[in-house]
């Protein structure tokens, strides 16, 4: 309880760092939508020629993105500064969190939030209005619960594969270089369906980086997409978001004991 | 005959300072060329499967479709706006020392020339190349006739010209504008989408097409991977050429006289 | 209050490898060396002491505070604050102590000052009538005012480094580590400073442990000093017997009435000559100005002399070179 309203507290401090900096907030919001509107035309452009891709039509398309970035933009207003670790080490401003009485996770997490993370979300639910309206889907109570849940889900996972990542700078000192790899890798895959992509690549995505269950596995789910219906495995998006979650939590404690012992 | 031979040696001291950067970034490094792996594994895939909805949209065969992405993936590695000189810039600008580049005894343009080339060809032969040839065995990637093999090269070199002359001036804006960063990613947004990086010019609707064709930014993915796989050969090739060299020359132009008046400019506020 | 045992600290330090094709080795694999930074270290400080922390860069300073303040694993040995361990109860330490990195700042760097220290307030847990107390005894004798509603950035480094101070004592604590706090700071800014660390450390008897490579901080502050240099321990007492025992080199100076040829003087160095002056170096146990003197005044006319003691900044230059 004391940690939430702690970091209720850190995040009360972060709104008032980030509100003065006005300028910035319309550029980055407006970059944001630039990038998306490019995303979107090439994707655009490639099913206009072919018509289908995978059996995924450009309103089918047009889901998976939009559900993609809903649960980008609630993993970046609040986690986008997961990347700043690295620096944080290298400077020995990580010192900081070491010395107060408080979870250096906490205060690391509550440090910042980003605004680039609402462009993503604006995109994102103005996209998915469109393309619930063009494939008329009709939902029962139930699948809206669930849509909502896998697109938190889909905001931990994003979450935690970049908690992971950033914590390895506690052991390389460099883990920049590594996350932007993932990211790069994320931003790609997450604009198309994974099925395309062959057996090895989805047992990749689905098992090892499960980045699939961000927002594939949640549309087959939703759109009705599987081949011979839905596997019992492809619900899982939450469970795994819990187990990345988990993961992550063992690697970043894991992670600040070393930091213990060799400083920066 | 002296400038040359210092040129030369700059450029070796370049090659050698970036050589040593990826060496003590190891982990970056492997983790660059299993990315650029999967990048080309994933282009591969998501052509095929659009193949197999309809075989005859884009105009080529498959396999000099999935070889044009291919080969879009790999030059990125040494192509890409983040590996140009306009960070360098706009650190120094940030910290107040480009004014020490700028008085140098060597032209400030080259300078930044060789500084760029000294990466790039680090990047070009531990990135590039062997990603290239992995390629060749794993995804099919096709080999070019010579003389398309040979137009490639050229048009390579005049690519790297190119995009180099964009970065530079993007990085001279930094100088005036202090902060490029936003309109860094506005660039890397727009040269994504009509330099065929990703999706191929010629499959472009309309207005779209004619403003690709009439933008620069083709020449830095879409014609030199065009080339490649021989969508542009004969005439088409040496026009395609052309159209580089014409470029490089515009730019070439553009940038001395952009350098002139910024760095009037910077001069005249002091730092 | 704070008692340190035979502390240890070892680093793994990656090397580069040389000679042919090494950049392209080093993508394989790479080798290290341990490098003890501190090295079989022990000291106590008392309740209420001021102790300085001397030594060169890289001597071990920072990384003994570091460990002092939970941030580091001791490699072995033993470290109690107030009967605390900080490694191993972290979060119980954190509440007893306060830390300052001169540095870098540990405030939130673009709200108002008084939005980080109403953030600390939470994380201490800082009762309201402290806090308030506090602030209000603090911030006047800081002379942070004006800048308490300023973000941070807009500081300068004496502003942002005097806001540090306050922020990392606002919740009373029993000891105050301070990492070089007077570094690049301007004279006024200092002098508040170190008022202000004497007069916190009397009125509450917040025990003190600073490291600094100014010794103005070290005269106005520190009974105590304690040295350390490559991770050792070079001396550990009152500063005026550190002056007693390294400061043993004196000088002299003499000025004749004429310019005169350079002689010599037994048990005397001559260093320096400058027109009619001259300056002698001695060892204090071995001679003294009077023999020095006794010797020259039969053979020349002297104008005028003056001794000089050495300073604490020429003492600790002698500790480091003895060694």
């Amino acid at each position: 309880m004391r940690n939430i309203w702690l970091y209720g507290q850190f995040l009360r401090v972060a709104v008032l760092g980030k509100a003065q900096y006005k300028a910035d907030f319309f550029v980055g919001i407006a970059s944001v939508l630039v990038l998306n509107a490019v995303n979107l035309s090439l994707i655009g452009i490639l099913v206009y020629n072919f018509d289908t891709l995978g059996n995924w039509g450009i309103w089918d398309l047009m889901f998976l993105y939009s559900f993609w970035m809903l649960s980008r933009g609630i993993y970046g207003v609040f986690f986008w500064h997961l990347s700043d670790l690295e620096e944080m080490i290298v400077s020995g401003n990580f010192d900081a969190y070491l010395v107060r009485p408080a979870s250096p996770f906490l205060q690391f997490i509550g440090k910042e939030i980003s605004y680039t993370g609402v462009g993503d979300f604006l995109v994102g639910v103005l996209g998915f209005l469109l393309a619930a309206a063009q494939l008329k889907l009709k939902w029962q109570a139930g699948e809206w619960v669930y849509f909502v849940i896998c697109v938190l889900s889909g905001a931990l996972i994003q979450m935690a594969v970049n908690w992971i990542g950033a914590s390895l700078c506690f052991w390389t000192t460099r883990s920049h270089a590594a996350m932007s790899i993932v990211e790069r890798f994320i931003v790609l895959m997450q604009q198309y369906p994974a099925n395309i992509f062959g057996k090895y690549f989805q047992i990749f995505v689905t098992c090892f980086l499960p980045v699939a269950f961000i927002n594939y596995y949640p549309s087959v789910v939703l759109l009705n997409k599987a081949e011979g219906g839905t596997s019992f495995w492809q619900y899982l998006s939450p469970v795994v978001s819990l187990v990345l979650l988990f993961v992550g939590a063992l690697v970043w404690t894991r992670g600040v004991k070393r930091y213990a012992g060799t400083g920066n | 005959m002296r400038a040359n031979s210092m040129s030369l040696r700059i450029g070796a001291a370049f090659l050698h300072s970036e050589f040593l950067n990826i060496s003590v970034y190891r982990v970056s490094f492997w983790l660059n060329l299993v990315y650029t792996f999967l990048m080309m594994y994933s282009v591969g895939y998501v052509w095929r499967a659009l193949y197999a909805a309809n075989p005859d949209a884009a105009g080529v065969p498959l396999p000099n479709m999935v070889s044009y992405a291919v080969m879009g993936v790999a030059l990125e590695a040494i192509l890409h706006p983040r590996n140009g000189p306009q960070f360098y810039i706009m650190e120094q600008v940030r910290k107040g020392t480009i004014e020490m580049d700028i008085l140098k005894p060597v032209d400030f343009q080259f300078y930044m020339f060789t500084k760029n080339m000294g990466g790039l060809a680090v990047r070009f032969l531990f990135l590039v190349l062997p990603s290239l040839i992995t390629a060749y065995f794993l995804f099919s990637l096709k080999l070019p006739h010579f003389s398309a093999l040979m137009g490639f090269a050229l048009s390579l070199a005049c690519s790297v010209v190119i995009s180099f002359f964009l970065n530079f001036m993007l990085g001279l804006l930094s100088m005036v504008t202090m902060n490029i960063k936003n309109i860094n990613w506005g660039y890397n947004a727009v040269l994504r989408f009509f330099s065929g990086q990703m999706v191929p010019l010629w499959i472009f609707p309309g207005m779209l097409r004619i403003l690709g064709n009439i933008l620069p930014f083709r020449c830095i993915y879409s014609i030199p991977a065009s080339i490649y796989i021989g969508n542009y050969a004969g005439m088409d090739m040496l026009g395609a050429l052309g159209v580089q060299g014409t470029w490089i020359i515009l730019l070439w132009i553009s940038s001395r006289l952009l350098m002139k008046k910024v760095f009037a400019r910077v001069m005249i506020q002091g730092g | 209050m704070i008692e340190v045992k035979h502390l240890k600290k070892e680093f793994k330090i990656p090397v580069q490898k040389k000679g042919r094709f090494a950049a392209v080795r080093n993508l394989f694999s790479s080798e290290y060396t341990i490098k003890r930074a501190v090295d079989d270290i022990s000291f106590c400080v008392g309740n209420g002491e001021i102790v300085g922390f001397i030594g060169k860069n890289g001597a071990g300073k920072s990384t003994t505070i570091k460990m002092l303040s939970g941030i580091l694993k001791p490699s072995a040995g033993s470290v109690t604050v107030d009967g605390i361990r900080p490694f191993e109860q972290r979060m119980e330490n954190a509440r007893q102590i306060g830390v300052v990195f001169g540095q870098k700042t540990q405030l939130w760097w673009d709200v108002p000052l008084i939005e980080s220290y109403r953030l600390l307030r939470e994380i201490y847990r800082i009762d309201n009538i402290t806090y308030q107390k506090n602030l209000e005894r603090y911030i006047p004798m800081l002379g942070l005012e004006e800048v308490i509603n300023k973000p941070v950035r807009q500081m300068s480094l004496g502003q942002r480094v005097k806001s540090d101070i306050c922020a990392a004592l606002l919740h009373d604590p029993k000891i105050l580590f301070l990492d070089e706090p007077t570094i690049g700071v301007d004279v006024v800014s200092k002098k508040y400073l170190q008022d202000f660390i004497s007069e916190v450390n009397r009125e509450k008897g917040t025990t003190v442990l600073l490291t600094t490579h100014d010794m103005g901080d070290i005269e106005k502050l520190c009974s105590r000093v304690v040295v350390i240099d490559s991770g050792h321990l070079m001396y550990d007492g009152d500063l005026e017997s550190m002056v007693q025992r390294f400061g043993a080199i004196r000088s002299l100076m003499v000025e004749f009435e004429e310019s005169v040829e350079d002689f010599q003087v037994a048990n005397a160095e001559l260093v320096r000559s400058e027109g009619n002056r001259k300056w002698f170096s001695f060892h204090r146990e071995k001679t003294t100005p009077m023999e020095i003197l006794h010797f020259i005044v039969g053979r020349f006319p002297v104008h005028d002399i003056e001794v000089i003691e050495p300073d604490i900044e020429g003492i600790v230059r002698n500790l480091y070179e003895s060694k």
